[in-house]
């Protein structure tokens, strides 16, 4: 990402694939890419590029006989910086300075940098990770192959208050042309936390327009898939692969629930809380968490400070343990 | 940008763009022309008035 214009190449940070159709004088047409908990290309397909694409193209094309684009919103000039962070490139920030200059630097590590920045200043607050929320989050499906086609309508979600139904064709997001899963989560990740997102959607060749309400905590989802998420404290000290299904059922565990081995490497901490290779570890202060040892590595972030104590909940040869672990500072690396 | 930043720039040849896309699956068909140098790449869409596909990659 170094020499990377991050103003004008704004997307989601965590993704394996990201792509932005532009015109020759930079003007975002669209996006495409995106990923959720389930696999790194549940949001994306050939078709779906396809039909991006075709909705980029339009969009050139018309804004290259009168310089102007004739749809709403498409290959207008966006403000892209909604805070100081993004207004350059990645190599002025302390995290890239220490790296080696001929390193390279991932796009995950634009969020790590971005952190570390918003952190030195004050300004670092935990529901800063919930970054490109998922169009499940206010109640939508939305078509793979066709990215702004509504594939469902969760009843009583946002998306269902505001109009919303199967078979509309999305035209904007919070003032951001969509044609892509990609371009709606840009809209709603410049969102406000709560309030209202301006919508525009087709049906049968008719244009309706909305104001969607959003409750605080709307753009909660899984994210313990992002990479970025690893560079968050306090580490739990402890991870491992999970126990299959017939393993838990033997020991009469919930299919769901949080059980995992310890994997071989121990951490300082798990070390001196006593923690073993190969134990089970069932949860935290005698909590039952329905969960995967991914998620449970994002919720031990997103739900502890540093410093504080917790009880690991351990299966050992057959014998429940609780062993304390205070959460402590990854030494740096 | 240099290409180990795995940023690849894509002039989209905006008739052919069909079978360009169609050509990622099917062995016939012209081949994307890719590009790594981003800067090159924007001077060529100006000169040539078609527009960018910039695709970012990264391993994890």
């Amino acid at each position: 990402m170094r020499g990377v214009n991050l103003d004008l190449f704004d997307f989601d940070f965590d993704l394996t694939w990201a792509a932005f159709f532009l015109g020759p004088d930079e003007t975002v047409y669209g996006r495409y890419g995106g990923r959720d908990a389930t696999s790194p290309d549940s949001r994306m397909s050939l078709a779906g590029l396809h039909y991006a694409m075709t909705e980029a193209l339009a969009a050139h094309r018309s804004k290259s006989e009168d310089g102007r684009s004739k749809i709403e919103g498409r290959g207008s000039k966006i403000d892209h910086n909604q805070d100081d962070f993004r207004s350059s490139t990645i190599d002025r920030y302390a995290a890239a300075q220490r790296r080696a200059a001929d390193s390279c630097i991932h796009c995950h590590q634009v969020y790590d940098a971005r952190r570390e920045w918003l952190q030195t200043t004050g300004k670092w607050r935990l529901d800063e990770v919930w970054v490109h929320p998922l169009p499940e989050n206010i109640g939508l499906t939305l078509n793979v192959d066709q990215g702004n086609r509504v594939q469902a309508v969760a009843k009583e979600s946002a998306a269902d208050r505001a109009g919303l139904r199967t078979g509309d064709r999305l035209q904007s997001v919070n003032g951001i042309a969509v044609a892509s899963i990609a371009d709606v989560q840009y809209g709603l990740q410049r969102a406000p936390a709560e309030g209202e997102i301006p919508l525009a959607w087709l049906r049968e060749g008719r244009l309706i327009a909305a104001r969607m309400n959003v409750s605080k905590g709307w753009r909660k989802t899984d994210i313990s898939w992002r990479w970025s998420l690893r560079g968050l404290e306090p580490t739990p000290g402890v991870q491992g692969e999970d126990l299959s299904s017939e393993e838990k059922a033997k020991l009469g565990l919930n299919e769901k629930q949080l059980a995992f081995y310890q994997g071989a490497f121990l951490s300082i901490s798990a070390r001196q809380a006593g923690i073993r290779a190969n134990d089970i570890i069932l949860g935290v202060d005698n909590k039952q968490l329905d969960m995967t040892a991914r998620q449970f590595q994002a919720f031990v972030r997103l739900n502890y400070k540093l410093g504080d104590r917790i009880i690991y909940n351990i299966l050992r040869e057959g014998r429940r343990l609780d062993l304390p672990l205070t959460l402590v500072a990854r030494p740096p690396s | 940008m240099r290409k180990f930043l795995a940023v690849a720039i894509l002039l989209m040849a905006a008739y052919l763009l069909p079978s360009a896309v169609v050509s990622a699956d099917e062995s016939s068909g012209p081949k994307p022309a890719w590009l790594t140098d981003y800067h090159g790449a924007l001077q060529t869409a100006r000169q040539t008035g078609k527009p960018l596909l910039v695709v970012f990659r990264c391993p994890h």
